[in-house]
């Protein structure tokens, strides 16, 4: 039999006990070993693991873990970042010629726009944008310095998700696009930096309906390969339900062989895939697949084990209708973070809910008990047990309004990761009761204290254009995060960030062979009192891409070590970073 | 100097001194049984014929109301009136924790959306139901102080159940008010029950400008809980208060417990 101890026994939480008694709740009496009163072993039994997981299950989430590998030798350019212009503590808007066009009056799924991709394309050194188009051609905004763009169209109709990224290796970067009801395409670069020009590229990816896609090295062997979703929902209300449609929906991974060719592997028959991200769910050091999803179909994740993909839910919860994802490390633990983001309004007033009671009130009206589905944001950490929870209640980052690309992002270089989130829904067949159809939302900037998001208007990040895609990324090298938005039915509009104050830094990977940005690999910068994981992605947002870098904001934080996980698992450290710069780390061959 | 308790008992109060069960549990009254009775098998007969679930149980509520007003029309002329209105009103808050027991199982074990996890009869219309009830149970916990419900568990459920009509009676302005909007809308066939409160992960506390980004905004479940979950503990904590009051009024009372002496 157990031995009784006394409840004065020194426990995790016997601190916390302490600070309850100092604060006023009566001490209880002290009771020592065998007395016949069962409630100090009561006490025990159900007050202090009530007490641990109450007051430690903050600590529950696992912690960083180093890389180890063969190391890689590196060298490193350093580009001090331009001064800032203005520093007026907000954001600046500049309006762009591209309006992603729908036919009026806009029906469902058209009313779900289109997504803005950044990277350079003519290798001046600026970051341009690609905008897509759901009903009309794309744009290639040339960025010509100082926010000036020089808008050009592309041969790419009625487009939804859209990438910058370099498909066939070559050291220029290519543009990748999904069509309305249709499958991915790509334009190639021709490499003409004054004046960019593309030739579309013949890859047959087979008969596949596309509406989301992922370009990522899953397998490290240094060649992208494509992850595409397909909207189901959309396809089945066109009445497309034939034997071929059918056996195009889903979620595909095209993996890219010696020859540029792609293999084709079907990973589920059926999606609503708005949104894929690439993040290494099981910590095995292998990206996983993680397919976000509208309405009542779940979101999917595949594990990588070599050559198979296994299917498997790890998350607590999850968004009901998942529009966005973003991958970062917001809690400075060392290990990415998930941002998945939902529809639910952000304010509670009553015209608010009547706008939005007709459409919520024709939702499901069952979930099966161990669905994870909740109808608001979630933020999901990855926990010791390899499970996934989900921490945005507690930071206060549940509701974003109708959301459509939501991104983490260090807006004002304080060192913690903000959120900003565009919205606003236009359909005649939801809204028939609304003024033109629309549910008019103001974009929501939530700054992080470290502690909880609270909206900051002030930046100037609200209006209320109906945004669907939208990038975060550096348009004047200046270190600070500007943002793009490609609204539907209204320009397209660049927020030039303004904010004052803060410190920032930018990575980029550069290695030989067909990945040159080196995508897929992971990065660790540690100063004295964190670790920020970051990794190199293309794709983040809602139908939207990013250049393949790193923006790290650091406050008054120093970088001591920043280590590198290239794609392939070899390791190369970087100590003292410096702060103020663009950093370009290139990797020696091989 | 102790009064003789004899003299202070009521003249219709049994020899043997009753216990708080011998008041809550009818053992001879026949008739509250059945009509009780009565109203568990034509809620399951409605439910059985396929019913709407708040029409099913519909005449069951009258009958169960019917037995709990033969109650208390017999604890009145035996007990009096404070017992009778106590007997009346607990048991009568019992049925409604019935009602959010079935909301309760209906979310976190038959899946059904928080929308549509209405409970029995609150699936009319949850608003109306909750805000007359709760104003039902104000109403009558001020009577019962007026006749003399007077202990500090008592003053603490009149708090509580004071606190709970206020949430219900936001929930039922703003009811009414996005009703209107609806209707201004042309979408008068959508129901407006459910909305968010003033407690609660949608409530006013965590959504409310003012409290934007506080701590306030993350309590554990007083600002992150369902309102479902909210209101099935407004409601535990409203029975388990009344009991307490009741039980301390009974054996504080050398009316009906020989054992106080003056």
């Amino acid at each position: 039999m157990p031995s009784r101890q006394p409840t004065t026994k020194s426990t995790p939480c016997s601190s916390k006990r302490s600070l309850l008694w100092r604060s006023g709740f009566p001490r209880p009496p002290i009771l020592y070993p065998y007395t016949k009163k069962t409630s100090t072993m009561n006490r025990t039994q159900i007050i202090i693991p009530l007490l641990a997981i109450v007051t430690c299950a903050c600590t529950s989430i696992a912690p960083a873990t180093h890389w180890s590998g063969t190391q890689i030798p590196i060298t490193m350019h350093v580009q001090p970042f331009t001064a800032s212009n203005q520093c007026t503590d907000s954001f600046v808007t500049h309006q762009l010629a591209h309006t992603t066009v729908a036919p009026t009056p806009v029906r469902l799924f058209l009313s779900n726009g289109s997504g803005v991709a950044a990277g350079d394309v003519n290798s001046d050194g600026l970051t341009d944008l690609v905008l897509a188009n759901i009903a009309g051609d794309a744009t290639l905004a040339v960025n010509d310095g100082s926010f000036s763009f020089r808008e050009l169209p592309l041969d790419l109709p009625n487009t939804r998700a859209i990438q910058i990224v370099d498909v066939n290796g070559d050291g220029f970067a290519d543009i990748s696009a999904t069509h309305l009801g249709a499958g991915v395409s790509i334009l190639l670069n021709n490499n003409t930096p004054a004046q960019p020009s593309f030739h579309r590229a013949q890859i047959a990816f087979g008969n596949i309906r596309a509406y989301s896609m992922l370009w990522h090295d899953f397998n490290g062997d240094q060649r992208l390969d494509l992850v595409t979703g397909s909207y189901d929902a959309e396809a089945l209300r066109g009445g497309a339900q034939s034997l071929f449609d059918t056996q195009s929906s889903g979620v595909f991974i095209h993996t890219q062989n010696a020859d540029s060719s792609f293999t084709t592997t079907r990973l589920s028959e059926s999606a609503n895939a708005l949104s894929i991200a690439a993040l290494d769910i099981d910590a095995d050091g292998f990206d996983d697949i993680v397919v976000g999803n509208d309405f009542d179909t779940r979101d999917m994740v595949w594990l990588h084990h070599g050559n198979l993909w296994t299917a498997t839910e790890p998350f607590e919860s999850t968004p009901h209708s998942t529009m966005s994802y973003d991958i970062a490390d917001f809690n400075h633990d060392g290990s990415p973070d998930l941002l998945a983001a939902d529809m639910n309004p952000y304010a509670t007033d009553v015209t608010t809910l009547a706008q939005w009671l007709p459409v919520t009130s024709r939702m499901t009206q069952y979930h099966p008990a161990d669905d994870p589905q909740l109808m608001e944001n979630a933020i999901l950490q990855r926990s010791s047990d390899l499970r996934w929870y989900n921490t945005s209640r507690s930071v206060s980052a549940t509701s974003t309004g109708w959301s459509w690309s939501t991104r983490f992002g260090d807006l004002d270089s304080d060192g913690n990761l903000d959120i900003y989130a565009v919205n606003g829904m236009i359909a005649f067949d939801l809204f028939p009761f609304l003024p033109d159809h629309a549910l008019v939302e103001h974009n929501q900037a939530l700054r992080y204290d470290g502690v909880r998001y609270s909206a900051k208007p002030s930046w100037k990040l609200d209006a209320t254009a109906q945004g669907r895609g939208m990038t975060m990324t550096d348009l004047n090298n200046d270190g600070r995060l500007d943002i793009v938005v490609n609204n539907l039915l209204s320009p397209s509009i660049v927020y030039e960030n303004q904010l004052c104050g803060g410190s920032q830094m930018i990575v980029s990977l550069h290695q030989a062979g067909t990945n040159p940005s080196a995508v897929g690999a992971q990065l660790r910068l540690s100063t004295a009192t964190a670790t920020r994981w970051a990794t190199i992605t293309n794709t983040r947002g809602y139908l939207s891409g990013d250049t393949p870098t790193v923006h790290y904001g650091l406050g008054t934080e120093v970088p001591l070590m920043l280590t590198i996980r290239w794609p392939d698992g070899l390791i190369s450290s970087v100590p003292n970073p410096p702060v103020g710069t663009l950093l370009s780390i290139e990797r020696s061959a091989p | 100097m102790s009064a003789d308790s004899s003299s202070l008992r009521h003249p219709h109060t049994p020899t043997q001194p009753p216990t708080v069960l011998h008041y809550l549990i009818p053992e001879r009254h026949w008739l509250a049984l059945a009509l009780g009775g009565a109203a568990i098998l034509m809620t399951l007969l409605g439910i059985v014929i396929g019913q709407p679930l708040w029409r099913a149980a519909l005449p069951g509520t009258f009958l169960f109301t019917a037995a709990v007003l033969v109650r208390w029309y017999y604890d009145r002329s035996t007990y009096g009136q404070v017992i009778a209105l106590m007997v009346a009103l607990l048991t009568f808050q019992g049925g409604h924790g019935l009602e959010h027991l079935a909301q309760w199982v209906q979310y976190h074990l038959l899946g059904y959306t928080a929308r549509a996890s209405s409970g029995l009869i609150s699936a009319a219309n949850s608003e109306w139901v909750h805000f007359l009830w709760n104003w039902g149970v104000l109403l009558v916990m001020l009577r019962l102080y007026w006749l003399g419900l007077r202990n500090p568990w008592a003053y603490v459920m009149l708090f509580w159940s004071t606190a709970h009509t206020a949430e219900h009676t936001y929930l039922f302005v703003r009811h009414l008010e996005v009703l209107q909007i609806l209707k201004a809308y042309g979408e008068a066939g959508v129901t407006a029950q459910g909305l968010p409160g003033i407690f609660g992960n949608d409530g006013w506390l965590a959504r409310s400008p003012t409290t934007a980004g506080s701590w306030v905004c993350t309590i554990p479940g007083l600002t992150t809980a369902t309102r479902l979950d909210v209101h099935f503990w407004w409601n535990v904590g409203e029975t388990i208060l009344l009991m307490i009051a009741a039980y301390t009024h009974i054996h504080r009372n050398p009316q009906y417990n020989p054992a106080v002496v003056q």
